[in-house]
């Protein structure tokens, strides 16, 4: 059942994608609503899905990559549903979708493993630490698409002669850079959070806070990362290419640790993705 | 209808500035003006478009042939002179509402896609109405002009992209900053062409000017022109351009010369002072006056006559592609407007008919009554003059049909004048201009 849903979810984020694409090429006024309305369309599925989930396991259901995947991208659907409304820039939708459905296409893909989960974890800080470890990283997700139209605008503005038809059509370097600057404080309020309260529920469970196991280390690294990004640019003031291009390694970063480690479960997270 | 609409004009793509000059003065007095070629021979209806591009008459008439030549001899006896008179177009019918809309979407004008025309369009029609000089045709052609425009900017990208080097400096910046509001900007030497762009970017908001010139005075004049128009601005010698370099966003540098004014390692130390916010500079002198390699440096943006000349002509050539979909659209309107005209002008034949019929109905059924009423009652009196009503309008279903349908398909002149003749109408009816509709808005649709 969660498996169809999602299914057609992914269908719905298609015909968003192809709808924000297409507005990228023709402006055409209709184009974003009908990207918008079936986004909003594909993510009430999605939300159906997952909530499958939540009823077999009694608890989020991210024990594994496919759900995993599947809340992260649901996360940054919703995330970019209502930053994309808020700021009226439908056109950051054709750098976002695909990005959303890199992601959920694996989601469909893997075949499903369940694991119960450990009754000990079961501990009133874990749902608060996974879903700050995942709207976390859906904020790094959209930081990322922003950075990536950073880089085509400035490539475009800074090119000599004759520029490309889309640097008119993309927001200004400031606004995108500005964009970077909130997405950044907030995604990396929330993996402060995530890492804080994670570390309190190993400490209940575990008896340690932290273990340097893999996951925990690249967690801290991503956590270096944003927290000497933030203090460059409010130090320094850099600003521009620069961050916008470490904003994407931090995203790489996380996707890296969550696929990656997924893979070869040889930590406490053991697979799963508390 | 269509075939009346006459226009007689001359324009930039025809005729030399000293004859628009010389034919400017028509539009000097529109008012005067259009009421002088309402009194001409053969013109009914007359509109007046008069910019600094084009001269141009519009009129109705019938026949139309002989309200141009009016038109023709009027604007020749305004001193077109023998060197002017191949300079003068004369359209009529759907030629005439063809060139209306084309100038009316901005394909005809000097800067294809400038939004002026349309307003000056508006103006002429609105003064030409407020003299009662605008009758049903030119009010549907001119309206429905308004329409076109409207719908070739919403669907097409004419006017969309910059085409002046005011506009291009304008909107490369609104790329590079959130807003042009609350910006500075730095003007060295006060060169024709930035002295332009510099006005282009205060009329988008900018906070403040800083002009600086190798003479002071000069910089100085120019800075109190700018104050004058509403701009703050300071002026400099060329000595402060270092210390400037890091408090402005946006430089336009016209001051030519054997170095560089403006070195990348001068940007460089400005571009740290000021905390690698974005600085955009534009380089309108030949010789450049900015290092070319500064473009390279962190949150700088440079661009040179050569980048700004391929940015306009690449937005023309747009611009140029975006046109053809305009002529396409203009096209299907002038067909439509042309259909709609056409079956208007059938009217006045259908009425008269419809007159006659309701006329002859009603003489037969008072007669009738009166010689056998007193036997009826209501509902046998109702009866009668309804089947009087009823053989009426059986008898001229098929003539109206037929007769609309041949005026939409523009074949009626001389249908509608068997008609006429056949059935006994006031011929002379259909050859007299409409009465003129109450001035106002014309009728804009969509």
């Amino acid at each position: 059942m969660s498996h169809a849903l999602l299914g057609t979810a992914t269908l719905a984020y298609c015909g968003a994608g192809m709808g924000y694409l297409w507005y990228l090429v023709h402006p055409d006024p209709p184009a974003p609503r009908i990207a918008f309305w079936s986004l909003a369309g594909g993510l009430l599925l999605h939300a159906l899905a997952i909530a499958c989930g939540l009823l077999d396991h009694a608890f989020l259901p991210a024990t594994n990559i496919r759900e995993g995947l599947s809340l992260l991208a649901w996360m940054i659907g919703i995330a970019y549903l209502i930053l994309g409304r808020r700021l009226r820039l439908p056109i950051l939708g054709a750098f976002i979708l695909p990005i959303v459905l890199v992601i959920v296409f694996p989601a469909l893909a893997v075949p499903i493993q369940d694991r119960p989960l450990t009754p000990a974890l079961h501990a009133g800080l874990l749902p608060l630490h996974v879903v700050a470890a995942f709207l976390g990283n859906a904020l790094f997700a959209l930081a990322f698409g922003v950075g990536l139209v950073y880089l085509l605008q400035e490539r475009e503005l800074k090119r000599r002669g004759q520029l490309f038809a889309i640097w008119n059509k993309l927001p200004s370097l400031e606004i995108l850079d500005g964009l970077n600057s909130r997405l950044v404080a907030w995604g990396f309020t929330l993996l402060t959070f995530a890492i804080v309260s994670g570390a309190l529920v190993a400490k209940r469970t575990w008896g340690s806070a932290w273990s340097w196991e893999p996951r925990e280390a690249l967690a801290f690294v991503t956590w270096v990362l944003f927290a000497g990004l933030i203090g460059a640019r409010q130090l320094v003031g850099w600003r521009g290419r620069r961050v916008a291009v470490l904003t994407m390694i931090g995203f790489l970063l996380v996707m890296g640790s969550f696929v990656g480690l997924a893979l070869c479960p040889v930590d406490r997270h053991g697979g799963t993705f508390q | 209808m269509i075939d009346r609409l006459v226009l007689v004009g001359i324009s930039h793509h025809t005729a030399s500035l000293p004859v628009r000059e010389r034919l400017s003065r028509l539009g000097e007095n529109l008012a005067a003006t259009i009421e002088s070629i309402r009194r001409l021979p053969g013109v009914a209806e007359g509109m007046v478009l008069s910019t600094c591009n084009r001269v141009e008459l519009y009129g109705a008439g019938n026949p139309a042939a002989r309200a141009a030549s009016s038109l023709q001899t009027f604007v020749a006896d305004q001193g077109l002179g023998a060197d002017g008179s191949g300079e003068l177009y004369v359209h009529q019918g759907e030629e005439a509402a063809r060139h209306l809309f084309r100038v009316a979407a901005s394909l005809d004008s000097m800067v294809v896609g400038e939004p002026q025309i349309l307003g000056q369009l508006k103006d002429a029609f609105h003064v030409a109405s407020s003299v009662g000089a605008t009758g049903d045709c030119l009010h549907r052609t001119v309206g429905r002009a308004f329409a076109v425009a409207k719908r070739v900017r919403t669907e097409t990208g004419v006017g969309r992209n910059a085409v002046s080097m005011g506009y291009a400096a304008v909107e490369l910046a609104r790329k590079i900053f959130a807003s042009l509001e609350g910006k500075r900007v730095l003007l060295v030497g006060a060169g024709e062409m930035a002295t332009l762009a510099a006005r282009h970017l205060a009329g988008h908001g900018v906070l403040a000017l800083e002009i600086v010139n190798r003479s002071e005075a000069h910089a100085e004049e120019l800075a109190a022109q700018f104050r004058r128009e509403g701009t703050g601005a300071r002026a400099h010698g060329l000595d402060r351009l270092p210390e400037l370099l890091p408090q402005v966003d946006i430089v336009l540098s016209a001051a030519g010369g054997k170095t560089f004014l403006i070195t990348r390692e001068a940007l460089a130390q400005a571009v740290k002072a000021r905390r690698f916010r974005p600085l955009f500079l534009i380089d309108l002198a030949v010789p450049r006056s900015i290092e070319p390699s500064s473009g390279g440096l962190p949150n700088v943006y440079l661009k040179d006559v050569d980048d700004i000349g391929a940015l306009l002509a690449q937005n023309s050539a747009h611009r140029a592609q975006e046109a053809g979909r305009a002529e396409a659209i203009i096209e299907v309107e002038v067909a439509e407007l042309a259909r709609v005209l056409r079956g208007r002008s059938a009217t006045p034949v259908l009425t008269e008919l419809r007159r006659l019929g309701d006329q002859v109905a009603q003489a037969e059924t008072r007669r009738t009554l009166a010689m056998v009423g007193g036997a009826l009652d209501d509902r046998q009196r109702a009866s009668v003059e309804a089947m009087a009503r009823a053989i009426v309008n059986k008898l001229l279903h098929e003539p109206t049909t037929r007769l609309r349908r041949a005026a939409e398909s523009g074949a009626e002149g001389e249908l509608a004048d068997v008609v006429a003749l056949l059935f006994g109408l006031p011929g002379e009816k259909l050859d007299s201009p409409e009465p003129p509709e109450p001035s106002g808005d014309p009728p804009v649709e969509g």
